[in-house]
């Protein structure tokens, strides 16, 4: 009896002309070209509004949010929160996939690059005017301006800094180190038993990429040349760098496993100093009020000059926004206009913020007066932020670090397979397609 | 409610003529269909359609893609990290089968003695599938650690070096494995438990008699008779062990140094890091290759040996 | 076999059904004490076992600060509905692959064993193209129905209903019931163990889904419990109190079904014909 069979096909044949139908539905044409829609004051808007979920900052969005949709007739913004982990690649990936995406969300250095190029976000330096982002310090917009197009808002900035157990280092006499060399020299005793000199992350993702920056750049180095022409990853200062990181692994001075961006280790008295930054502070203070955090620059190898990097997230609009001027300004509402928003998210999550009349107000907080905070005040200025890389130069990056760390790799060999990696992607077409951007 | 078990062993009349009734199709089709199209929709229409893709270059977002022919294949084959991906998968699969299916088999034959806290111990058996995954993995993170865990301490104690465990790519495996099977074993546990509890009992109070101790009744009297079980799990096993994810991500992300990236990590970072949509359907093909060639195999292997 | 020897055996066998029971049960008991203790003290090292002081707020914490109830609920709903309507549907399928004959027969059965073999990520985005195309973007739909047909359930059935005997049915079609009748009012019947014990095998793993529901839904009112478990953990810190009692809330269903129904699950996959 075929009848069977028949139902099958049918339904297998109706499963593939949905599938297939189903992803012809594309997003809105590069930004330039759609259209704007003005609120004809009619109908209400509703914008939806994406972030990876935080217990921390939810309050604070949650209040801001409510007061700007009591404040702004007709557009209701609707925040809606997601795992950390699956945040950008699971759900805001997919979901622009299958044209389901946000209007607003934020987006991340490591990731503008797999947006920005694509006509996936909006410019939005037509709200975002020059007067506004005069409030910004430079640096902080380059990962999301390209020619005159900037693509995001920031809100945050995470400094770098090494973070240590004030009270172990007095009682055990040690120096803080401040060059690389001390690392090996002063944490090498503290490494014992239990613990471990200092904590760096081991986890193969970008946010490793992250803590080690600074290490490449303080020693003269850099991922790629200025133009993206050539990876310079294995010149020696960037094979130093990598070495630096296997030699404090493979010694022991580093511990074996990390757990993340929260800087536990330090609280439980598992490693004596951390390479981290302020955002680990407000975990600290909370969950270890027995430990007396130090912050300190990183060290420095022989020459080098400080290079402290910082990290952030930014709100950008979605080219698929079916209302894309309501998102605009909801967008740069958020935190690029008044400060009192900005003050009171960065203030929750403990760290300083690109905007110059934002840290100000930071600055005559009792927290921010006091250390360790205060010390990353004075690297404020000079910080660089994190770099918007695409995909595979972050990954040829990773792969170096955990080869040197883990696989027992040279620093030399591993270097040299990132460049050889990263030089092979800037022939492809997509890294033409991103040069070209980043030269108008 | 009717149990025809009993029926079984008796002889009722056997009908002469075998042939099918009228409607025999009908009654199928209608009972077939809403499954049959549930799974062509969900399941078989998105397979063909990543076959499909498998041809193309495509981001997975904008409405372009380009047709490759075969070159996603060839790039599997001249990335490294996908030639790692299958040496990591097969390593998973060569742990995690045997160490799934004796410990299943161990655990069965444990919680069928009939010892008055076995019905206990058959819940703390299952315990770990309640266990969400994140405070597993914190646990047995915890417990793996090198620098302070318990398990390094216990080395220590008997004089043995202690391990880098999760921070070696080749015992992260092992750890991830571990935690993996830990998980996942009760399922199995129950299916040999009803296995070997099916046994007549008749059987091994003869072979007592006879003066067949319990490692002997076992190896002669319920092992031959758990066979299809025991290929049942064999390939279930495989075919989970293959697609394992959740645990890899949460423990080690992939690494270190690529120790624990199996195939469906690959499929997940072309996929959603690199935005790589061809290599990843391409890669999946592949992977679903694998995972029928391996269970045929396995079936034809078991049932050859049954025969004798 | 002398009585010393036995007691020897026994006791060997108490040890090691202990042994591995404390390893099999540690996690559990390490996620319920930590869910008594406060952030601070979870996070310690060298690590407590016991709570020193006792936090039962967090368990109002997970009621008070994410709506969990309603993520329990939501989870219940799914699971529950999936189950059911998996139950009738596998029962329905296995027992026209298992009695019927029809040609192809053995081609859809090979068809259906092979829709297991895929990770779920490779069918991500065209579930999601395809949920959308249908509407079911933020929808309990599309949390129900794609977990409906499941080759495993299929099979476990079929394998039930292999052992059916042909002289029951012949029986009903002597007293001229059709093939349907036949199945819904005397085969199925017998198949209630072995539905209860697939029932539990798809209830938690319906209870436990994570991916599927993070990509489909965007209303926090139509989370489930693995969605909402998450929530307790941050960029830069983590809830750990609350996560704790959270994972606890979370684990009692999966529990409590599995001690209520214990017996019935090892009955059912006995009958399930898997065994032998």
């Amino acid at each position: 009896m075929k009848l069977a069979g028949r139902i099958g096909v049918a339904a297998v044949a109706l499963a593939l002309v949905v599938t297939g139908c189903g992803s012809d539905s594309e997003p809105e044409a590069s930004s330039t070209t759609a259209p704007e829609q003005t609120t004809s004051g009619a109908e209400p808007v509703t914008l939806t509004f994406w972030k990876y979920q935080d217990p921390v900052q939810q309050p604070v969005l949650e209040s801001l949010i409510e007061e700007y949709n009591a404040t702004h007739d007709g557009v209701t913004v609707e925040l809606q929160t997601f795992p950390f982990d699956q945040y950008l690649a699971e759900k805001v990936l997919t979901a622009m996939s299958a044209g389901t995406g946000p209007d607003v969300f934020w987006v991340s250095a490591a990731t503008v690059l797999n947006f920005a190029p694509e006509g996936l976000l909006v410019p939005l330096q037509d709200v975002f005017t020059e007067d506004l982002r005069a409030d910004f310090l430079p640096r902080s917009l380059d990962a999301v301006t390209f020619g005159n197009d900037v693509y995001g808002i920031p809100h945050e900035m995470g400094l770098q800094g090494m973070l240590y157990d004030k009270a172990l280092f007095e009682a055990e006499g040690v120096k803080v180190p401040e060059t690389w060399d001390e690392l090996f020299t002063e944490l090498g005793p503290l490494s014992e038993g239990a613990r471990s000199g200092l904590l760096i992350p081991t986890n193969p993702d970008v946010f490793q990429n992250f803590i080690w920056w600074p290490f490449l750049w303080s020693n003269g180095g850099e991922a790629v040349s200025d133009d993206w022409s050539e990876a310079t990853i294995n010149s020696e200062a960037g094979v130093e760098a990598l070495a630096l990181w296997g030699d404090l692994m493979n010694e022991g001075i580093a511990a074996p496993t990390s757990s993340g961006a929260f800087g536990d280790e330090l609280g439980q008295g598992t490693v004596a100093a951390a390479a981290l930054g302020m955002w680990a502070v407000s975990n600290l203070t909370e969950n270890y009020p027995d430990l007396e955090v130090g912050a300190s620059p990183l060290p420095l190898p022989p020459g080098g000059t400080s290079s402290e990097a910082f990290g952030g997230w930014y709100t950008a609009v979605s080219s698929a926004s079916e209302h894309q001027a309501e998102a605009k300004d909801f967008a740069v509402w958020l935190f690029g206009q008044n400060t009192e928003n900005a003050v009171a998210l960065t203030r929750a999550m403990t760290t300083l913020s690109p905007r110059i009349s934002v840290t100000e107000q930071l600055k005559e907080l009792p927290e921010f007066q006091a250390e360790p905070l205060v010390g990353f005040l004075d690297i404020w200025e000079s910080a660089r932020p994190e770099p918007a890389y695409p995909p595979e130069i972050n990954t040829a990056v990773t792969d170096a670090l955990q080869a040197v760390m883990f696989g027992g790799v040279s620093a030399q060999d591993a270097a040299d397979a990132a460049a050889a990696t990263i030089n092979s992607y800037l022939e492809s077409a997509q890294a033409e397609k991103i040069r070209s951007l980043l030269d108008q | 409610m009717k149990r025809f078990g009993q029926y079984r062993g008796t002889t009722l009349p056997r009908r002469k003529v075998t042939k099918r009734r009228s409607g025999e199709g009908r009654a199928a089709a209608f009972l077939l269909a809403p499954d049959v199209i549930g799974l062509a929709l969900i399941y078989v229409g998105p397979i063909l359609f990543t076959i499909y893709l498998s041809f193309f270059s495509w981001n997975g977002i904008s409405p372009d893609r380009t047709f490759v022919g075969f070159d996603n294949y060839q790039y599997l084959l001249n990335d490294p990290s996908w030639t790692t991906s299958l040496h990591v998968s097969l390593l998973y699969v060569l742990m995690y089968v045997p160490l799934v299916t004796g410990g299943a088999l161990l655990l069965a034959i444990l919680v069928a003695q009939e010892l008055p806290e076995s019905k206990l111990y058959r819940t703390i058996y299952f315990l770990p599938i309640a266990v969400p995954i994140v405070v597993g993995a914190i646990v047995w993170q915890l417990i793996f650690q090198p620098s302070y865990g318990f398990i390094n301490y216990l080395l220590q104690l008997v004089g043995a070096p202690p391990q880098p465990w999760l921070s070696s790519p080749t015992q992260a495996l092992f750890v991830v494995v571990l935690v993996s099977a830990w998980k996942q074993v009760g399922y199995f546990m129950i299916i040999f438990l009803a296995a070997i509890l099916a046994v007549p009992r008749e059987y091994l109070e003869v072979a007592s008699i006879d003066g067949a101790g319990a490692v002997r009744r076992f190896r002669s009297i319920i092992w031959p008779l758990i066979r299809p079980t025991t290929i049942f799990v064999v390939v279930m096993t495989t075919i989970l062990a293959l697609q394992d994810f959740d645990q890899i991500f949460v423990l080690t992300r992939g690494g270190p140094n690529y120790g624990t990236y199996v195939q469906v990590y690959y499929i997940y970072d072309q996929m959603l890091k690199f935005l790589r949509m061809g290599p990843a359907s391409a890669a999946s093909v592949v992977l679903f290759l694998i995972i029928m060639t391996l269970s045929i195999a396995q079936i034809r292997l078991f049932r050859g040996a049954n025969n004798d | 076999m002398t009585r010393r020897r036995r007691r020897l055996q026994r006791a060997l066998l108490r040890t090691m059904m202990l042994a591995i029971g404390v390893v099999m049960i540690f996690p559990f008991l390490w996620m319920v004490a930590s869910a008594f203790k406060s952030n601070k003290e979870i996070l310690q090292y060298p690590p407590s076992l016991l709570p020193t002081e006792w936090h039962p707020e967090n368990f109002v914490n997970v009621f008070s600060d994410v709506p969990f109830g309603r993520y329990m609920f939501n989870s219940g709903f799914v699971a529950i509905t999936v189950t059911a309507a998996a139950l009738l549907l596998h029962t329905m399928a296995g027992y026209a692959l298992a009695v019927f004959r029809f040609r192809g027969r053995n081609v859809l059965f090979f068809m259906i064993i092979g829709t297991m073999m895929v990770p779920f990520y490779s069918l991500l985005v065209p579930l999601l193209q395809l949920s959308k195309a249908l509407g079911w973007i933020d929808s309990f739909t599309g949390l129900i129905i794609p977990w409906i047909p499941h080759g495993f359930g299929i099979f476990l059935m079929r394998q039930y209903f292999m052992d059916f005997p042909r002289e029951l049915r012949d029986a009903a079609a002597v007293d001229g019931a059709s093939h349907l009748r036949t199945f819904f009012h005397i085969a199925l019947p017998t198949a209630y163990p072995v539905m209860a014990a697939l029932g539990i095998i798809y209830f938690i793993g319906n209870w436990d889904r994570f991916l599927w529901p993070l990509i489909i839904i965007n209303s926090p009112d139509k989370y489930t419990v693995p969605l909402g478990l998450v929530q307790f953990q941050g960029q830069y810190s983590t809830q750990w109190g609350t996560l704790m009692a959270a994972a606890v809330v979370a684990s009692i269903p999966t529990l409590f079904l599995f001690v209520a129904l214990q017996k019935r699950i090892v009955a059912g996959v006995t009958m399930s014909g898997i065994k032998g």
